[in-house]
């Protein structure tokens, strides 16, 4: 297999980010990702672009096109990815995948999202559109009640686990707060989780990740062509496993809503590629769009055994000083959750620990990095490892 | 459960798969924050329901808060809704 690495990162703040509009959005994570890599522009040869929801959110599509004019980058082939909140790295895949195959070299990764600017009803809308809408959406489904009766299935299966789900919420949220990035610079506690508005039981608002305007990019290269390109000698980081899989679109039509069978399947490939096992991995960047998710995510993961996951958020091991430090960027959960770019979003912050670049979030001695990204209910998922060179 | 016995119900929105009149909620959620079309009926119930043979979504129509809503319990078909999404209610024993 073709050795690829990533070269470049850049990524914009995220939140309730006003003035920027999807290109400003774009310009600003895209150049930074280019300058970041030390490459000219000529070098990419092809661009894979993640975006969810913008041909609803902000009437655009053809998102490829739009990213390559923005950007400068004159005749290469664009595509877009949409796998709901794993397009991100969907996007990453094909272009490592079209690095792998050996048609090129260096191409760049994208993702971005502008949610913030529409109306809560109209958000929410865009969101559900990634469940099944005659079985579910039509019946009276949101989003976050399907993750809650996969809450409420998980207690019946293993015990209730309230208290460790607002832990998540808590360390994401102190984990954010060293991160000039995030979009929530807030500290909470449990009792705060548990008290707030209730939005599908045992959910409340802080058991949610946000609605969030954002932009990653990534460049990627082979590893063999990079001394020739690269301006600048920044600790590479190879994509030494990649995994994807996926499932039933609806709750019902999976066979279990305790454990993610997208998430099994795409770590065991990813392992499997990377030649590593969970106990091997130094730290990772988890999709945690609801704190249940998390919790059974790291179980999938292999990270805990099945209904133990909990308990490792309860003593201190998802913590930043813990054995597997998860969402040390502040996860989906408090950095935010601008749902195209989120899972790039998980690899810039694996990246840049890797650089020793994290600064008040620096982690030590990282050199196994893991990224998790899930789209809908479950039905898609894509796992990546990163070892740094 | 007798669920083979009864007379099955067509899902409309399943494709055509049956489901039959008598289940067990599987798993639910009371939802507080909806969509614009189910806003004015909060909180209501929505339960994964396993009649047996399938597994399905539906909202559970009879729910109340200050009665007992818990995986385990027997639901039974109710009625259409004005869209033909099946309607199921909560089968309490007093």
């Amino acid at each position: 297999m073709r050795s690829i690495s990533v070269i470049g990162i850049g990524e914009t703040k995220f939140g309730k980010l006003d003035n920027y509009s999807i290109r400003d959005l774009i310009n600003e994570a895209g150049n930074k990702a280019i300058e970041d890599a030390g490459i000219e522009k000529e070098k990419i040869e092809a661009l894979y672009f993640s975006n969810f929801n913008g041909s609803y959110w902000s009437t655009q599509s053809h998102m490829g096109a739009l990213v390559s004019e923005t950007l400068g980058l004159g005749h290469i082939p664009t595509l877009r990815t949409e796998g709901a909140c794993a397009s991100g790295t969907l996007a990453l895949r094909q272009g490592w995948m079209a690095i792998a195959l050996g048609l090129y070299d260096v191409v760049l990764v994208g993702g971005a999202e502008k949610m913030t600017h529409q109306t809560t009803l109209i958000v929410t809308t865009g969101l559900a559109s990634a469940a099944d809408l005659k079985s579910e959406v039509s019946n009276g489904a949101t989003f976050p009640s399907l993750f809650a009766m996969m809450a409420n299935r998980y207690f019946h299966e293993y015990g209730n686990i309230r208290d460790e789900m607002a832990m998540c919420a808590v360390q994401n949220h102190e984990n954010a707060c060293l991160n000039p990035h995030a979009q929530m610079h807030k500290k909470i506690t449990i009792e705060k989780v548990k008290q707030g508005v209730p939005v599908a039981d045992p959910l409340t608002i802080y058991d949610c990740s946000l609605v969030s305007d954002g932009s990653v990019f990534l460049v990627l290269a082979a590893t063999d062509v990079v001394k020739s390109i690269c301006k600048t000698k920044k600790r590479l980081v190879e994509i030494v496993g990649t995994g994807h899989a996926g499932d039933a679109i609806s709750i019902s039509g999976k066979s279990s809503l305790t454990t993610l069978y997208a998430t099994v399947n795409a770590a065991k490939e990813a392992y499997k590629m990377a030649g590593v096992k969970p106990l091997d991995v130094d730290f990772a960047e988890v999709h945690d769009c609801f704190t249940i998710t998390q919790i059974i995510n790291i179980e999938d993961l292999g990270f805990f055994e099945k209904g133990k996951g909990a308990k490792g958020v309860a003593d201190g091991r998802t913590a930043r000083d813990g054995i597997i430090p998860i969402n040390v960027s502040g996860g989906l959960k408090a950095k935010g959750h601008p749902i195209g770019a989120t899972g790039l979003s998980m690899i810039y912050e694996i990246v840049t620990q890797m650089r020793g670049e994290a600064g008040e979030r620096q982690l030590k001695n990282v050199d196994i990095g893991l990224t998790h990204n899930l789209g809908g209910s479950g039905a898609t998922c894509c796992v990546n490892i990163f070892k740094g060179l | 459960m007798p669920h083979a016995a009864l007379t099955s119900l067509r899902d409309f929105s399943r494709g055509g798969k049956d489901m039959n009149k008598r289940g067990k909620i599987y798993t639910y959620t009371v939802i507080n924050v909806a969509s614009e079309e189910f806003v004015d009926q909060v909180p209501y119930a929505v339960a994964v329901v396993n009649d047996g043979e399938n597994k399905f979504f539906t909202r559970i129509e009879n729910y109340r808060a200050d009665r007992e809503i818990k995986i385990g319990m027997e639901v039974e078909f109710s009625r259409y809704d004005e869209n033909q999404k099946p309607l199921y209610k909560l089968v309490y024993k007093n």
